[in-house]
């Protein structure tokens, strides 16, 4: 039998109370929404709702349109996501398999990019995209944001470790560059493929400051800014706020549940690089 | 026989051709398109934006270029201001969650059981919307019914208006401040301590080291350069602080202005008060701290070789 | 299909910024007859690889002309140059199975399904690796990798077959096994085939030709039982059998040479001009241990099976020699030793050049 050490439970109970901490105000959303206004606001606090209900969802639901948002937030997540792995998927490929003068000067200049804090842009993006007639439109929550060079740089780094030879391989296959890419190079990183992917799922849904800027009518709302809106139409009526983030939050923790792995890999891969 | 002159490559004898050069062209083109208009543009415009004087939003006349925007904004208290609670919001939670995601790190890399459970828990405020996250610290910050109040009553403190108090201000939006950086925070040291190969820790308890000493002489130093790099990146986050406040103060830039940080002054110049010159001189400002630590970060990364 | 190379040559820009020029291959001519197997041998460095990859098409020429039978492929890309090639490495596409990596080919060619796994097949019962279609790579052993890279650069039935350095990520025993397959299968499927190798042995056990080459320069193309037989130059005698040549380094006098560090003089009945410094070089087996009138002295002896490799010296040469077993000689017994005229050559030792 090993011996049980002190320490070591110790440990076990410290990491389990920090780990609650950290989830505790997600556990807090989920038991307020279920309490009525007057549980909600009694002290002391109850810790878990004496009579569970989904009125206050229904209400959310009711009040603001949030079957609407949930739809624009997944359309514009998906294409988002779809375009800019496209882009990012060939732009790699461009700076680590072809070949043509000033390559890497074109790739350093890029990087360089990277250091531009996003604020700084939308000023003049904001003025773009009303040029472009695409005010209040999904378009323009989708269009300004499917060329990452962050995504492009973790990428071609990886493109970078696949051999030469087996691009040579499929050339005298007979294999045109296109071909290469989309039947032996993509399919080989898609480990890296779906990291990126979710990471940038993840950052087109929770997006929120732009939709301010760029949208106008509730029709086009996302989650976050529909949350945000709902302030005004709930009041200060925390059990509902508190339905309307569970709305916004729960679809991510699910899809944090399952894909923990490569969210977490690709966060520690591209944390210190970006 | 006419020999026709071909550019070639100088390091092979790869021929520059029309159609060479066509298929990179055309395999990043929707890429660069998107990366000229919504970037490079946006950022050359910014930076002539910040010089020009007097630029008139609705007409985009202006009077010349010079530096008014940098004076004006530099003049003006409100930005001073941002500057400087900025300045102490990074202090103060750069290094505190770089702390406790210390002990976190080391703590999780050190059990075997329950990692996924622990990992869950400890990374999933990482992955959820700003938003929503300043709106359920609106509710746990609320005077009369939040929870941060009630378990002040445990230790016979006063309620206190969290959001509302000049005095408590800072400390509210550090308390969420360093909750939201310890996820990135944790999971970048715990990937640094995974890379330290074991057999340091075995022949440091061949030596008979004890587990401080361990943690002193061998984890801490092999672990530096990835302490300094995630502060680094941190430090640049930090000073990008904006939505979460925006919602958490209901769009208002806290009680007598105090929660004016950098970004804020870019918004409210440019969205409320349409003066672009003053939006671009700032953004330019946050431009150059950010280029500032990204130097230091390829410094650092550089010198300690970390990726190899 | 007939290769024919033309003053082929490569130039790569050095690394360092100098700006100087590294010559890969140099002005290399040479024809490969049809239904072949030709080694391309030398050590490393000396411009093999690289003439591998201008033969693929991996690699632009810097001058000179490359034909597959009459036709100008110099400027042909490689998927339009009808040639398959293996890598040292394999290059299979971890993801694919053994029957995709096969298809792959054929796939590119929009082969129908049906027609491209039946010749799939077809070509992995020559290779002999039916068993494992369904695996993917990394559940293979080299030698079963090797065999895959080899069907599926045969599947599509190229004009010319390339190997690189295929046998050298192998271990000893089975890189014989796999040799013999390789010239079982290239007789079976009737390809041309050049194929890399820095190991003369490899080389000489399979090849109909070899092309010995030298810092990019060709030192000798020939069938390969006259490249031992009747080496071009000192380098080709050198680096062409093992054990290698003896050389015995001296002066050409009175018919003869005398070798350094001793008094005797070796007769010898190749002609040289008198005072050349010259390098006799013998065969080992060209060794006789009866009969001879030059005197050595044995350092010591290793039994090699059958009979002894016998380690003396002339002078201050050293030789090596096979004896009979019986031979009873022993460690610093004082010999008789003559050498056959077969497997004796004379050269230059300046030049290298044979007399």
């Amino acid at each position: 039998m090993k011996k049980i050490n002190l320490g070591t439970i110790v440990l076990y109970i410290l990491l389990a109370v920090g780990g609650l901490i950290m989830i505790f105000p997600f556990i807090w959303m989920l038991i307020s929404s279920m309490k009525t206004w007057a549980e909600c606001g009694s002290m002391p606090p109850t810790w878990w709702p004496k009579d569970p209900t989904l009125e206050n969802y229904v209400y959310a639901f009711k009040t603001a349109p949030f079957l609407k948002y949930f739809r624009n937030s997944l359309i514009v997540t998906v294409l988002c996501t779809g375009i800019t792995m496209f882009n990012t998927i060939l732009c790699a490929f461009t700076f680590s398999r072809l070949r043509f003068p000033g390559r890497d000067i074109i790739f350093s200049i890029m990087v360089s990019l990277m250091m531009i804090p996003y604020e700084m842009l939308i000023i003049t993006n904001y003025t773009t995209i009303v040029k472009m007639g695409l005010y209040d439109t999904l378009a323009a929550l989708i269009i300004p944001f499917t060329s990452s060079i962050f995504y492009t740089y973790i990428l071609r780094n990886f493109f970078l470790s696949i051999p030469d030879s087996l691009y040579y391989s499929a050339r005298i296959d007979g294999a045109s560059n296109w071909q290469y890419l989309w039947n032996v190079m993509v399919p080989i990183a898609k480990p890296s493929l779906v990291t990126i992917g979710l990471l940038n799922a993840l950052t087109c849904w929770n997006s929120f400051m732009w939709s301010i800027l760029v949208v106008g009518s509730v029709n086009n709302r996302t989650l976050p800014f529909g949350l945000f809106a709902f302030t005004d139409q709930a009041g200060i009526r925390f059990e509902r706020l508190m339905a309307g983030s569970s709305i916004v939050v729960i679809p991510v923790i699910i899809l944090f549940l399952f894909c923990r792995k490569q969210i977490v890999t690709g966060v520690s891969k591209g944390g210190l690089k970006g | 026989m006419a020999e026709k002159k071909v550019r070639k490559y100088k390091d092979s004898d790869e021929k520059i051709t029309a159609k060479s050069l066509i298929t990179p062209f055309l395999f990043s083109f929707p890429f660069m398109v998107g990366l000229l208009i919504f970037t490079v543009y946006p950022f050359i415009r910014a930076v002539l934006l910040s010089f020009m004087e007097d630029y008139r939003f609705l007409s985009g006349k202006f009077s010349g270029y010079g530096l008014g925007n940098y004076t004006a904004i530099f003049n003006d208290p409100n930005f001073i201001n941002a500057l400087k609670s900025t300045t102490k919001y990074v202090l103060i939670v750069v290094p505190t969650s770089l702390a406790i995601s210390l002990l976190v790190a080391v703590g999780l890399n050190s059990v075997k059981k329950l990692q996924g459970l622990f990992q869950t828990a400890y990374f999933l405020p990482m992955v959820t919307s700003a938003t929503a996250v300043g709106m359920i610290f609106r509710w746990l910050y609320d005077f009369d019914y939040g929870l941060f109040n009630y378990f002040l009553g445990f230790f016979g403190v006063d309620k206190i208006h969290w959001l509302a108090d000049v005095k408590y201000t800072m400390a509210s939006i550090c308390i969420y401040g360093i909750w939201s950086m310890l996820p990135f925070t944790i999971i970048l040291l715990l990937a640094g301590l995974q890379n330290i190969d074991p057999i340091y820790y075995t022949a440091a308890k061949a030596d008979g080291a004890k587990a401080k000493d361990i943690f002193f002489n061998i984890t801490i130093p092999l672990l530096a350069p990835t302490i300094v790099l995630t502060s680094i990146v941190n430090v640049m986050s930090a000073f990008k602080v904006y939505d979460s406040l925006f919602v958490l103060y209901g769009a208002k830039p806290g009680p007598a202005f105090n929660l004016y940080t950098v970004i804020y002054y870019l918004y409210d110049q440019f969205w409320n008060k349409n003066k672009l010159g003053y939006a671009a001189a700032s953004a330019m400002v946050l431009f150059a701290i950010i280029a500032l630590f990204t130097l230091l970060q390829n410094l650092v990364t550089r010198k300690t070789n970390y990726y190899n | 299909m007939k290769v024919t190379i033309k003053d082929l040559t490569k130039r790569f820009a050095s690394r360092d910024k100098t700006g100087e020029t590294v010559t890969a291959v140099d002005t290399l001519s040479a024809e490969f007859e049809s239904g072949k197997l030709i080694a391309l041998l030398g050590p490393s460095g000396c411009g093999k690889s690289t003439m591998l990859n201008m033969l693929s098409g991996i690699l632009p020429v810097t001058s000179g002309k490359i034909y597959f039978d009459d036709k100008d492929v110099t400027e042909l890309s490689p998927d339009k140059r009808e040639v398959g090639l293996v890598f040292q490495n394999y290059a299979l596409y971890p993801h694919m199975t053994v029957l995709e990596n096969i298809c792959f080919p054929l796939k590119i060619k929009k082969v129908r399904k049906e027609e491209r796994i039946a010749k799939a097949v077809e070509i992995a019962k020559m290779v002999h690796i039916e068993d494992y279609l369904k695996r993917l790579p990394k559940e293979l052993s080299g030698g079963q990798q090797q065999r895959v890279a080899i069907a599926r650069a045969l599947v599509k039935q190229p004009k010319l077959l390339l190997l690189d350095e295929p046998l050298s990520n192998l271990d000893a025993k089975l890189r014989i096994e796999m040799r013999e397959e390789i010239r079982r299968i290239q007789r079976e499927s009737g390809v041309t085939t050049v194929f890399v190798t820095h190991d003369q042995e490899e080389a000489t056990s399979i090849s109909d030709y070899i092309l010995l080459m030298k810092l990019g320069v060709m030192q000798q193309f020939s069938a390969t039982r006259d490249i031992y037989n009747n080496p071009a130059n000192l380098f080709v005698a050198d680096f062409i059998g093992n054990p290698t040549i003896n050389q015995i380094h001296g002066v050409y006098v009175n018919g003869g040479i005398k070798p350094d560090g001793s008094d005797e003089i070796i007769p010898c009945s190749i002609k040289a001009n008198e005072n050349d410094r010259v390098v006799l070089a013998v065969r080992p087996e060209s060794v006789l241990f009866e009969g001879g009138q030059t005197t050595g002295t044995v350092n010591d002896m290793y039994s090699s099976g059958k009979d002894w490799l016998v380690n003396f010296n002339i002078g201050d040469t050293e030789l090596r020699g096979y004896c009979d077993a019986d031979y009873n000689v022993q460690e610093g017994s004082v010999i008789k030793v003559g050498f056959r005229d077969k497997g004796q050559f004379l050269f230059n030792e300046e030049t290298g050049e044979r007399y």
